[in-house]
């Protein structure tokens, strides 16, 4: 059982400790609403799904159990977030409520930012033409630096499964990014 | 090393995951096979825009944590499932009390020192008349038939179960109020 710094926080707060919740949202909101953006494009929807997220950590502190890292829990939590609204970010892209590409216009000659944006908006169309399952295996292994056994606990299948997976995640963001 | 095997391991060699035997075999692959050496820059160039996709703007985690300080203390107090369940409960620990009290009836004659009257007196009164019907070893078997019967008592042995609490406390709100409508019906 991995005890990291994490879980000690984790079972503080579930002792009462209201500052070690702070200091585990402190860390890892950024981060979540990272993975949260890449899969919705949308900062106001990625910023209310990191919000509902640590709510649900918060309310049912009593359940959790260290049997993982907590980095692990809190993206299981969030992918139990993220397909419950499922059908709300879907329909945010079909019409379009979506932000910027992240490039801002002073990031270098125009070219370079145009062939940039251009890049960039084929990578977050091919995301948004994976299943989620592969999107986030993609985003949490390769985004947020998770190792294949976490990764495959959060999206609960085995490690062999999650590299296919991935495999078949990168043939498709290639062929959508550099076709 | 052949051309499927390569692009199988692609994904784990481009992230940097691979073992070294493997990752040396890989090189070895890519240095001699131009369409997989495609392929391996391809993916590494696809790995890299999807690295540079970041959000247009970070995120604060200080306005956050304020806005779910503010959402936490507005949430409404959570009654603990066990102070929920206590309203149900009680009709089947009355029960229970009830039915204490009847084993105690049935068994007086057998914990009575004075010796077992025989079927003929006992039937003079009505009273006795209902003891001797029901002897004491089936009343006991009758009577835990009855509560074994009793679908609130069945809840309540289910409740009692270690793995089942667990799950009652790792239940989210819709779950626990299914449950507990299965119970109340």
């Amino acid at each position: 059982m991995d005890h990291d710094e994490d879980v000690k926080l984790m079972l503080a707060f579930q002792q009462g400790d209201e500052r070690a919740f702070d200091g585990l949202y402190r860390k890892h909101a950024p981060s979540l609403a990272r993975y949260f953006w890449r899969l919705t494009f949308s900062t106001p929807l990625s910023e209310e799904m990191v919000q509902e997220t640590f709510l649900k950590i918060h309310r049912y502190k009593a359940s959790y159990q260290p049997r993982a890292g907590f980095k692990t829990y809190l993206y299981m939590v969030a992918r139990s977030i993220l397909l419950n609204n499922w059908k709300g970010v879907r329909n945010a892209r079909q019409e379009d409520e979506l932000d910027g590409d992240g490039v801002a216009a002073d990031d270098g000659p125009l070219d370079d930012v145009l062939s940039r944006r251009e890049t960039l908006r084929h990578v977050q169309d091919a995301l948004a033409e994976l299943p989620e399952r592969q999107a986030s295996a993609l985003l949490l292994v390769r985004s947020e630096g998770m190792s294949y056994e976490d990764a495959a606990r959060a999206l609960e299948m085995s490690v062999p499964a999650l590299k296919s997976l991935l495999n078949r995640a990168r043939n498709q963001l290639i062929e959508k990014v550099l076709p | 090393m052949n051309c499927s095997r390569f692009r199988e391991l692609l994904f784990e060699y481009v992230h940097g995951t691979l073992p070294p035997t493997e990752r040396t075999a890989m090189e070895q692959h890519s240095a001699r096979c131009p369409d997989c050496m495609g392929q391996e820059v391809r993916t590494r160039q696809a790995l890299q825009a999807l690295d540079n996709l970041t959000p247009p703007r970070p995120f604060d985690p200080d306005a956050g944590l304020a806005s779910l300080r503010s959402r936490i203390a507005a949430e409404p107090d959570r009654i603990p499932w066990w102070d929920r369940l206590r309203p149900l409960l009680w009709p089947a620990v009355a029960t229970a009390a009830a039915a204490a009290v009847a084993v105690t009836l049935l068994y007086e004659p057998v914990q009575t020192p004075s010796p077992r009257p025989d079927a003929g007196v006992a039937r003079s009164s009505d009273a006795e008349a209902g003891k001797k019907a029901a002897p004491a070893d089936d009343g006991l078997d009758n009577l835990v038939d009855l509560v074994e019967e009793l679908p609130l008592f069945e809840e309540f042995e289910l409740f009692s179960q270690h793995e089942t609490l667990a799950e009652l406390a790792a239940a989210d709100d819709a779950t626990l109020d299914q449950l507990l409508a299965e119970v109340g019906g």
